[in-house]
């Protein structure tokens, strides 16, 4: 059985909430089958397991409140944009943060690195995507994780096509000479 | 030659990912409570595959 849970609480200690009608079949559906590829995609973007959790959450949260004026067929797309807009909008609040506190919270001390269980050749390729600039990391894996076109790509990152193409090129131009600098260094 | 370097980052992305499983828990989200903070705790699959990343990290140390 589904049960909710507050996507706020810390420690483990989930305290079941009433679903009540606002929960569809259609949508739960839908959370069910989209919520580890949400996850996926925003762990590449953010690099914290616990951050990408937070951030489907909420984009799912987002969802429910629309259910009634979103297309279904429109939905994933819905979603996807919604996880790309919360990292985006995590990261601004937490550089907003640092400004003003000039000291690290807890939500700035980074967690376990998933990519040290990778192979090598893959790390070398998620750490060289790390120091790309934020749009060109989001087209890179919306476009060769998500398999996305380019007008879906503009589409969830709300920019033109020809910024799509040139980040893309952009990116992959980086990645490459990152690696190549590896290599040759 | 570009395709070479596309395949190579599809499949490093397409490794990475598949670290991500599927949450071991079947919980529909609800709202964030005024007074809690966001999710700090580790949690079903979460807590074991960082525990599994901080064991390479020592390892790899």
């Amino acid at each position: 059985m589904l049960v909710a849970v507050s996507a706020g609480e810390a420690g483990g200690v989930d305290r079941p909430v009433a679903i009540g009608a606002e929960w569809d079949g259609a949508l739960i559906d839908l959370y069910r089958a989209q919520r580890l590829p949400l996850l996926r995609l925003a762990v590449l973007l953010t690099d914290d397991p616990g951050t990408a959790e937070d951030v489907v959450q909420d984009a799912f949260l987002a969802l429910q409140r629309r259910w009634h004026a979103v297309d279904p067929a429109a939905a994933v797309g819905y979603l996807r944009t919604s996880v790309v807009n919360g990292v985006r909008t995590l990261y601004r609040r937490r550089r907003v943060a640092r400004r003003h506190l000039r000291t690290a919270g807890p939500e700035d001390v980074p967690s376990a690195d998933l990519a040290v269980l990778l192979t090598e050749e893959h790390r070398e390729v998620v750490e060289a995507l790390r120091t790309l600039p934020r749009r060109q990391r989001e087209v890179l894996v919306l476009r060769y994780w998500s398999e996305l076109s380019e007008a879906e790509i503009a589409a969830a990152l709300g920019i033109a096509r020809g910024t799509v193409k040139s980040s893309a090129s952009r990116g992959l131009a980086s990645l490459q000479k990152h690696l190549g600098d590896r290599r040759a260094g | 030659m570009p395709d070479e370097w596309e395949q190579r980052l599809r499949s490093s992305l397409r490794a990475y990912a598949d670290l991500v499983d599927a949450p071991d828990d079947d919980e529909l989200p609800a709202p964030r409570t005024a007074t809690a903070p966001p999710r700090a705790g580790l949690r079903g699959w979460r807590g074991g595959v960082l525990a599994a990343a901080a064991t390479a990290a020592v390892a790899s140390w």
